[in-house]
């Protein structure tokens, strides 16, 4: 009976240390993350108290009409992740134990984005001729969720933030306009163009709309 | 050949090892344990497409795997007793390990990589000599375990790009994507021990000059302990994009290296 106890009593502190061991350590997955495609939508959207947005789950349809302020140039970045290293803990035990403290996984981000153009297709207005870059009249939704709209530089210092933590990946690039265009008569498109550091451009285009 | 079996059998485990000192040698005496150092070169052929075992990917193959060469050198102190002897030693391995990456669709190298790996092998290993002849020479049969560190170790990503023009202007649109280890470069993972389990047949000529005499044999090594795991031993996972713009993945492979190897052996008793 004394052997029993002494031998279930052992387990039990086996298991324990294990645990701790477990606990206090972290199993991670790493990807290289490049950048595959950009898929560019126009949304109508809404923002809650919050300054989240709500948008439509379909793009616009091809010529629908909709208000500037609710217009959401969105471009949705798509990505390729490559498993790279699993990573453990400071000792064995934690790949092991991985299942019960699962670490947030490591992004290394191989590219960097350099630029963000929005190019209209159509006259916007007499400063934005067809073929002009509007993103110096573009507001754009900080990509960290923190419910910001930033400027142009904002944005690239939220992205370069994204890049450098490595803790998240950069999903959408997501616009507004601040002015309107001079004709609401007249059918509105986009390209929404990405550069990345490695001197490859990601661009897509979507589908007109009219503007008021 | 029905003898040679029956040893390794023999060799293989324990209770067969205190049978044949039971049965087979009951009638000699017991002899004292002799001791001899040997130095040793070996040189290994690897063999050809035991590496790409963990074809994972998707699409035509486009990883290449020259079959190159593995020199090593080892300082080993043998001791024997009756017919059996043990090796303990320390070595050092150089293998040439390198890979290229080729496009499916023109057959053109994307990349190419040129690496050396250095090790320090401890060398243990239990062998039987199966057969004396008169002059004093002999045929022994060996089985290592050789737990190994790397003296070197590199880890990259290299992206490979090819210039495209759309509407006159030119950009570097990616071709492909390489991810390779050379070495151990995960040190969080330490288990299981990567280690070189030999197998080699022997010949030990008569004595040449004082205690001398060469020992010429060939050798089987196959690499353990290499599993699927990242940052334990050499590896590469590799895209080819479509290109021109297009980063849609046209073939993905991967690779862990897992070195089968012929070989063979020169060294000299002293």
């Amino acid at each position: 009976m004394k052997k029993i106890l002494l031998t279930s009593f052992a387990f039990t502190g086996i298991t324990l240390l294990v645990w701790l061991f477990g606990a206090t350590s972290c199993f991670r997955n790493t990807y290289n993350v490049l950048y595959e495609r950009i898929d560019s939508r126009l949304y109508r959207y809404e923002e809650d108290t919050y300054h989240n947005l709500i948008r439509e789950d379909t793009g616009l349809a091809a010529y629908a009409t909709v208000p500037r302020e609710h217009l959401l140039l969105s471009g949705h970045l798509f990505m390729h992740l490559f498993l790279t290293q699993a990573h453990t803990g400071w000792n064995n035990l934690g790949t092991r134990a991985w299942a019960y403290k699962p670490g947030p996984a490591v992004y290394h981000h191989q590219e960097r984005i350099k630029e963000v153009r929005i190019i209209t297709l159509h006259d916007y207005n007499q400063s934005y001729p067809a073929g002009s870059d509007m993103a110096p009249i573009c507001s754009f939704y900080a990509p960290d969720n923190s419910g910001q709209w930033v400027d142009r530089a904002g944005l690239y210092e939220k992205i370069n933030t994204i890049q450098e933590q490595r803790m998240e990946l950069l999903n959408f690039i997501d616009a507004r306009l601040m002015e309107s265009p001079q004709n609401a008569a007249n059918e509105q498109q986009f390209v929404i163009q990405v550069y990345t550091d490695k001197g490859e451009m990601l661009s897509d285009t979507t589908l007109p709309v009219f503007i008021q | 050949m029905k003898k040679i079996c029956l040893c390794l059998v023999l060799l293989c485990t324990g209770a067969g090892m205190a049978h044949a000192q039971r049965n087979i040698f009951a009638s000699k005496a017991r002899q004292k344990m002799q001791y001899r150092f040997a130095a040793e070169l070996a040189v290994q052929q690897q063999i050809n497409g035991v590496d790409l075992v963990a074809d994972e990917g998707t699409g035509p193959s486009v990883l290449r795997l020259p079959a190159q060469n593995n020199i090593g050198l080892s300082l080993n102190l043998l001791g024997q007793r009756d017919r059996r002897y043990f090796r303990f030693g320390l070595g050092l391995l150089g293998q040439a390990s390198g890979f290229s990456v080729s496009d499916p669709q023109s057959g053109r190298v994307l990349y190419r990589a040129d690496y050396t790996n250095y090790y320090m092998t401890l060398k243990l290993a239990l062998g039987y000599t199966v057969k004396y002849w008169n002059k004093g020479s002999r045929l022994d049969l060996e089985l290592g375990y050789n737990p190994y560190i790397h003296l070197n170790k590199e880890t990259g990503v290299v992206l490979v790009t090819e210039p495209y023009v759309v509407n006159g202007q030119q950009y570097e649109g990616l071709k492909a994507y390489v991810d390779y280890d050379y070495g151990k470069t995960n040190a969080d993972i330490d288990y299981p021990p990567l280690t070189i389990l030999n197998f080699s047949p022997v010949y030990q000529s008569p004595v040449l000059f004082g205690r001398s005499a060469l020992r010429l044999g060939l050798d089987v090594s196959y690499k353990l302990g290499a599993g699927a795991k990242f940052g334990t031993t050499n590896a590469a996972e590799v895209a080819v994009f479509k290109g021109d713009g297009d980063r849609s993945i046209i073939a993905e492979q991967r690779y862990i290296d897992r070195h089968f190897t012929l070989g063979i052996v020169l060294g000299l008793t002293f």
